[in-house]
């Protein structure tokens, strides 16, 4: 239990070392950072350099980001799935919180501290390793459309981000961890299973409503439709009914981090007014 | 220990991490996609492109060229047919523009698409990585008045990642990160120590 000393910001940065000692327990980290570098590497492809005829170099910048966030993201959730749901969810079991509400700290700032050490150190290693990697592996793609890479890491980090969020309220309503870290993977897997219904059904019927709907939580659908029309080649079917622009995209976007603040104030709300322990 | 000095350590241990995943990466064998061997005539004060090819990051290319006298090698990220469709733009000679004194006004013009090249040589050997996926075209010019035999080949190998430059990391970063993560290294040997001698553990 760390010892809590009065003075600008320090009992903050004492809440926020603990859980950082809390979260990344050696070799949590180093093992987590070993996966996305291998990941990075072993996903990465150039399918819409290859496949697609006329692809745009924004779109083989966007093929080849996205190509390799499939195993690195689910890395990614486990972590900070793990990170908020048995971090927290653990201090709550045990009374750790409940110390922590008698130290001379507000009470949002306690759930800042936790969730900057599960959520915001948990990315650092996440973009800084990745978009190295990008880097490494092809500089004149990713340098001069670093705009699109970060893009495409903002869309495709948003899902996890409001699943990270529901499991944040699932774990302070409920007081317990493993629940909420249960509840959070089958809602990761299950809005995959929706992502991948809504688009056959957008593919094979035209009917594209759920797909915008699902765009506003997953942005990266939007992505993929808008950069799919700027693709022409043998692997892409040609986009009919619903052809976003890339204003459309930023506004999908900036509409699921808007959904993602949401949820993360009820949290802060449910945190600072009405969990009582 | 210091805060500082946990942190420096664990920026080095993760930085161990990493290193020894880019050495995995570096040590994944590529796989080569076959070989073209190619030999034909150049006459004099002539050009002749040889190899057209599409190439990724994850892919490498090693050609070679070996000719009965001395020739100039350019390895040009431009279509097969580029110099032809530029210099027939930029002349009134519509016919085949295959004269040498065209292609170096090409490349005086384009020099950018020059990713290496090698002036008056009997024999070449080169292994192109690209950074971004490009066109790449073998361009044998033959500057002197009389004709070459040339012989030249291809291949492609395809890789997770630039091996060479993926290592170059590794070997930097393992032991800077080793370096970083002494103090910590240190620390846990002590508390093994005193655990040991006591029988109880230590918290970090």
């Amino acid at each position: 239990m760390p010892t809590i000393e009065r003075g600008k910001g320090r009992p903050f940065l004492e809440l926020f070392a603990s859980s950082l000692n809390e979260d990344y327990r050696f070799p949590i980290l180093e093992l987590f950072c070993f996966l996305y570098a291998v990941g990075a590497f072993i996903f990465a492809g150039f399918s819409i350099g290859l496949g697609g005829i006329g692809a745009s170099s924004d779109a083989v910048a966007y093929g080849l980001t996205s190509s390799l966030l499939g195993f690195p993201l689910f890395i990614f959730v486990i972590l900070i799935l793990k990170n908020v749901a048995f971090g927290l969810g653990n201090d709550l079991e045990k009374g750790i919180i409940q110390t922590f509400f008698s130290y001379p700290i507000k009470r949002h700032w306690i759930l800042s501290a936790k969730l900057l050490s599960a959520v915001g150190v948990g990315l650092l290693p996440f973009i800084g390793i990745l978009t190295s990697a990008l880097y490494v592996l092809a500089p004149d793609v990713v340098g001069p459309h670093l705009g699109i890479v970060l893009l495409t890491f903002l869309t495709n980090l948003s899902e996890p981000l409001i699943v990270t969020s529901i499991v944040l309220l699932i774990t302070l309503l409920l007081k317990r961890g493993a629940l909420g870290l249960v509840l959070g993977i089958v809602t990761y897997f299950a809005l995959a299973i929706i992502q991948g219904i809504v688009v056959a059904i957008a593919t094979f019927t035209n009917n594209v409503v759920g797909l915008q709907i699902l765009s506003l939580i997953s942005p990266s659908l939007i992505e993929a439709r808008y950069f799919s029309t700027q693709t022409t080649g043998p692997f892409f079917a040609p986009t009919i009914g619903w052809a976003p622009t890339f204003t459309d995209v930023l506004v999908y976007t900036a509409g699921s981090y808007f959904i993602v603040i949401i949820l993360f104030l009820l949290g802060y709300t449910f945190f600072s007014r009405k969990l009582n322990l | 220990m210091n805060r500082w000095l946990t942190l420096t350590s664990r920026i080095g241990t993760v930085l161990v991490a990493i290193g020894l995943a880019l050495l995995l990466i570096s040590l994944i064998p590529s796989g080569r996609s076959g070989t073209n061997t190619n030999g034909f005539t150049i006459e004099a004060k002539t050009f002749q492109p040889s190899f057209f090819t599409v190439l990724t990051p994850q892919q490498s290319e090693t050609l070679t060229v070996s000719s009965s006298i001395a020739v100039d090698v350019y390895l040009l990220e431009v279509t097969y047919s580029a110099p032809y469709d530029w210099i027939s733009q930029h002349t009134t000679n519509k016919g085949l523009n295959n004269n040498v004194t065209y292609l170096q006004w090409y490349l005086g013009n384009v020099s950018q698409i020059i990713a290496y090249s090698q002036k008056a040589t009997l024999s070449f050997n080169y292994q192109y990585i690209p950074t971004k996926i490009t066109n790449v075209t073998l361009v044998i010019s033959n500057p002197t008045s009389s004709q070459a035999f040339v012989q030249s080949s291809q291949s492609i190998s395809n890789q997770v990642a630039p091996a060479s430059k993926v290592a170059t990391l590794a070997d930097w970063s393992i032991p800077v990160g080793l370096v970083l993560a002494v103090p910590w290294f240190r620390d846990l040997y002590q508390r093994r120590v005193r655990s040991s001698k006591t029988g109880t553990t230590v918290p970090p």
